[in-house]
């Protein structure tokens, strides 16, 4: 095996040094009974069942082919996707530069002498995240959106002393709502959401009569909701008492290079999600959340944070920093358990927005913006509307679309993904619901062909 | 054989932030323009635009590359890294994961459009479950720490469907850091179990903290072979004890790389367990990421796994919600990207090799305590698994030189210093993990570095206080970054 550099031979010198006759010895202080029945069997279908000795690297090949081509790709399938996860269009130089040996295969910066690239990477993430949400801090990446704004709810306990119920709006991704009650149910404290509205954006009459009724110390928003509508936040902020911390969850960071950061907005903390700059869909993941705040809160922030200082040459470097908040010291009074995160995504984040640049980031968010807006006039003009008409959207929405269960089947035929349907995830209302959302890589072709299947 | 690859000079060079690099008015990347009129906001839009970095392909390119010469990696060399498993990535898993039908999938298609990703999923769960020798698995947590905080999750839902609460979750004072805290998360208190010079727990500890908190406790949680890389030879009698009282067995399999084939957690009474994909199955560690930490359990914890679950019908694979899960963990399906490599990497080496693989790893690091017990003392006299601990006190003894010394002098030899000052059990340990994927050759190289070091130290040559004197940057000063945080370019002007 290619990966097993030992030979038979070097076995028994290893022996020999070690002082023992054979393997048995060193692995003898585990009990018979369970060394003896060790053994396991691997099954991959009728080709590969009971596979003892591994596939060859061109096998591993044709296996993979296979079975990546039973997925409907983008390259094959036109699909009009989104809800927190994003298609765009990737610079060659991102897969080359974060596919180099020396950032795929170094760890976690701990060592600073010898991780100065990883480190620097990082410093310059913090401050790409700070600048496109408008906070004054940020750090080093989370697992992704969802576990990103559940560690938020968490901060924003830790935060408060008296007061630790949290409210979270009702038309925050379903991810989102689903993580941060699996990351709240060890507590008693109460998790409850906030209703949306006739025009689907957040129920400020509803939140008022929540605020007195729970005094919590948090409300999550969603920035676009999850019908792709842009909330009022400084409303929204006006409405909270000082005790009750405003999160703003960013499920697609790229909002922001066109809309008024939340920074700006009174957001104490912002979260969200950063892979659609820089890193395929990948089915989900392996993606990169980002997690800003006010300064005042950098002590009880999650996860790692890079730090400028210097070397005993008098230069400038950089340096993981304040790790007496984390868990490797901390232990059970960490302010999270998080220990690996998204180093390589938030590597391929930051390469990518460096080269997008200024004017790339601004045209990234137009081009979305001006997709939507084409698309929901030709739908218009077919008789579907978006279920709640007003004039806050950037690049998805939700439209009513007569007869949705048998057009969307029709579309499916037509090798087509329309889009996310709403029913399961919000109820019987949402029947004739469908989620749309472009990304730059449409063209006015695919929105016309979309608007044709959805329409007849 | 002496340390031929220390560390030398080559051009290396300097590079500024990108930020500084950049030119008011430069066009970066292109995106094409739709043929679609071109529109603006009105309401809440942005006035000032993020100060993104203005520069060209070439810019970016070489700014990336010159940081990355700065990094050391486990293609430059040994990467001894103790609780990390810092093995070789084979680079077709790279390849596999970048196929298209892989990358370019939204996880919101339709289930009959991505029967090759459930395929991959359900196949990768299945195996999972194998190894270890339990019954059900699920690959959503994106990390280890997930993969605890999941188990433990999954251990409270099953003691409150029986309606039981219970407050403790007891673990060896050897523990990774992580442990304590998800514990914390998952809405438990952590009760240590002290673990006695011969490395591993005893069954009269766990005995006494039992008839202490008795049925308040929900689990006993515990790394197998443990942190000091020691079997625990005791884990069955210890896993009847908690059985006994209705309390689970929960395990971190961060060291899973030891036993693959020659120990089953199932066959030891565990009741549920987490992996890390990234350790034991190859992903590489990116600088401290994307991880997967899947999670295994008897049946009987399996109703509670996340949502959704991916089942094997007669000719297709669908999405099942169970309706007692704990919820999700993580968005969408987990860190799939991660999982193919795993899945990879598992089809590559087969049982045999799966088998292989911790055989290698377990001859590797007792090939190097014996060589460097010479010099050095070791954390326990116990029979080492897949990494060995060793402690400073010799060093103390004999010039005052400490661990981080010695670890900041290895990297003057060319070598990544291992995991210092864990586990805490140890004073001043160095946790040494090889793993398989080193040659013979490697390890003597770095065995004779360490050695010459502790030869250097007890001949009174060197103290090491300055050293690495020939990194790319000096010793950093960590103190000075955290008294005045300088967290991103705009804060050097405060």
């Amino acid at each position: 095996m290619p990966s097993l550099p030992l030979t038979q031979a070097e076995e028994q010198t290893a022996f020999k040094t070690i002082g023992v006759q054979s393997f048995d010895d060193l692995v003898a202080t585990i009990p018979p009974k369970i060394r003896e029945n060790a053994s396991f069997r691997l099954d991959f279908g009728a080709e590969h069942s009971n596979l003892r000795t591994g596939l060859t690297e061109h096998e591993l090949r044709r296996y993979f082919t296979d079975l990546a081509n039973k997925n409907r790709s983008e390259s094959s399938t036109l699909h009009f996707l989104g809800g927190g996860i994003y298609d765009n269009i990737i610079p060659a130089i991102v897969n080359q530069l974060a596919l180099r040996g020396e950032f795929l295969t170094c760890y976690t910066p701990y060592q600073p002498e010898i991780s100065q690239g990883t480190l620097q990477a990082i410093f310059e993430f913090q401050t790409l995240m700070t600048r496109i949400t408008g906070m004054p801090i940020a750090n080093a990446s989370m697992y992704d959106g969802p576990t990103a704004t559940a560690e938020a709810a968490l901060m924003a306990q830790r935060l408060s002393s008296t007061n630790q119920n949290i409210l979270v709006a009702a038309n925050l991704s379903g991810d989102y709502r689903s993580v941060i009650k699996t990351f709240l149910s060890g507590q008693k404290n109460i998790i409850e959401e906030v209703p949306f509205n006739s025009n689907g954006l957040l129920d400020t009459d509803h939140l008022t009569q929540q605020l007195q009724s729970l005094n919590p110390c948090a409300l999550i928003v969603s920035f676009p909701n999850y019908f792709g509508s842009l909330e009022d936040l400084a409303i929204i902020k006006s409405l909270l008492p000082k005790t009750c911390l405003l999160v703003v969850a960013v499920p697609d960071l790229s909002t922001l290079a066109l809309f008024e950061p939340p920074g700006t907005l009174g957001a104490d903390i912002v979260t969200g999600e950063a892979h659609q700059l820089g890193t395929p869909m990948l089915f989900g993941g392996p993606h990169v959340g980002f997690f800003a705040s006010k300064r005042e809160y950098l002590r009880q922030m999650p996860g790692r944070l890079v730090g400028e200082t210097q070397d005993n040459r008098g230069q400038r470097c950089y340096t993981l920093t304040l790790s007496t908040r984390e868990q490797h010291i901390r232990r059970d009074k960490a302010t999270s358990n998080i220990c690996t995160n998204q180093g390589l995504i938030a590597l391929r984040t930051t390469i990518y927005l460096s080269f997008l640049g200024k004017q790339g980031f601004q045209k990234l968010g137009k081009i979305n913006y001006s997709l939507f807006n084409y698309l929901t006039e030709q739908l218009q003009r077919k008789q579907i509307h978006l279920k709640f008409p007003h004039d806050s959207y950037y690049r998805e929405g939700a439209f009513e679309v007569p007869n949705l269960e048998s057009r969307f089947k029709r579309c499916l035929e037509n090798n087509l993904v329309p889009g996310i349907r709403l029913r399961e995830k919000f109820g019987p209302e949402f029947e004739n619901a469908l989620l749309v959302t472009v990304n730059p890589k449409h063209t006015q072709k695919d929105i016309d062909f979309l608007v044709e299947n959805l329409s007849s | 054989m002496k340390p031929i690859n220390a560390a030398t000079t080559g051009i290396l060079l300097r590079e500024d932030s990108i930020f500084e690099r950049s030119s008011e008015g430069r066009a970066g990347f292109d995106i094409p323009t739709p043929k679609v009129p071109l529109k603006s906001p009105v309401k809440y839009r942005r006035t000032q635009p993020a100060a993104l970095p203005e520069v060209s392909e070439l810019q970016v390119v070489r700014h990336f590359t010159r940081l990355s010469s700065w990094n050391y990696a486990i293609d430059l060399g040994t990467f001894p890294l103790g609780s990390c498993t810092m093995k070789y990535n084979p680079r077709i898993n790279e390849e596999l994961a970048s196929l298209p039908g892989f990358c370019d999938i939204h996880p919101e298609l339709p289930p009959e459009f991505c029967q090759g990703a459930l395929e991959l999923i359900y196949n990768l769960e299945d195996a999972l479950s194998k190894i270890v020798g339990l019954d059900a698995c699920t690959v959503q947590p994106a990390a280890g720490a997930l993969g605890e905080f999941t188990g433990l999750t999954l251990i409270r839902a099953f003691h409150e469907k029986h309606g039981s609460h219970r407050k403790y979750v007891l673990i060896p004072d050897s523990a990774h850091g992580t442990n304590p805290a998800s514990c914390i998360l998952a809405g438990y208190e952590a009760v240590p179990i002290k673990v006695g010079p011969q490395g591993y727990m005893s069954v009269e500890s766990v005995e006494e903290t039992i008839k202490q908190h008795g049925r308040d406790i929900a689990a006993l949680m515990t790394t197998n072979p443990n942190t000091l890389g020691v079997f625990e030879q005791n884990i069955s009698q210890i896993a009847e004890l908690l059985h006994g009282i209705g309390a689970q067995l929960c395990m971190d399999g961060a060291n899973m790389n030891a036993i693959l084939g020659i120990a089953k957690p199932g066959d030891m009474g565990v009741d549920v367990m987490q992996y890390n994909l990234h350790k034991t199955f190859s992903t590489p560690h990116g600088g401290g990421g994307p991880g997967s930490g899947p999670v295994a359990c008897r049946s009987h914890l399996a109703p509670f796994l996340p949502n959704p679950r991916v089942r094997k019908t007669e000719n297709s694979f669908t999405l099942e919600y169970l309706p007692d899960s704990i919820g999700k963990v993580k968005g969408a399906f987990g860190n799939f990207g991660v999982m193919v490599r795993a899945l990879a990497y598992i089809m590559n080496h087969g049982s045999d090799g799966l088998r292989q693989v911790s055989r290698n790893a377990v001859i590797n690091a007792n090939y190097l305590r014996a060589r460097l017990q010479k010099k050095y003392q070791l954390g326990t006299q116990t029979a080492h698994f897949h990494e060995c601990v060793l402690s400073d006190s010799k060093q103390i003894q004999a010039n005052g030189v400490k661990t981080l010394q010695i670890a900041k002098a290895l990297m003057d030899y060319g070598y990544h210093p291992p995991t210092v000052y864990f586990p805490l059990t140890v004073s001043g340990a160095m946790l040494i993990e090889p793993t398989e994927t080193e040659s013979l050759q490697e390890l003597d190289q770095f065995a004779e570095a360490l050695l010459e070091i502790a030869e250097r130290i007890e001949a009174k040559k060197e103290t090491f206080e300055q050293s690495p004197t020939k990194t790319f940057v000096g010793k950093v000063d960590e103190v000075g970054a955290a008294r005045k945080p300088i967290l991103s370019l705009d804060d050097r002007s405060i």
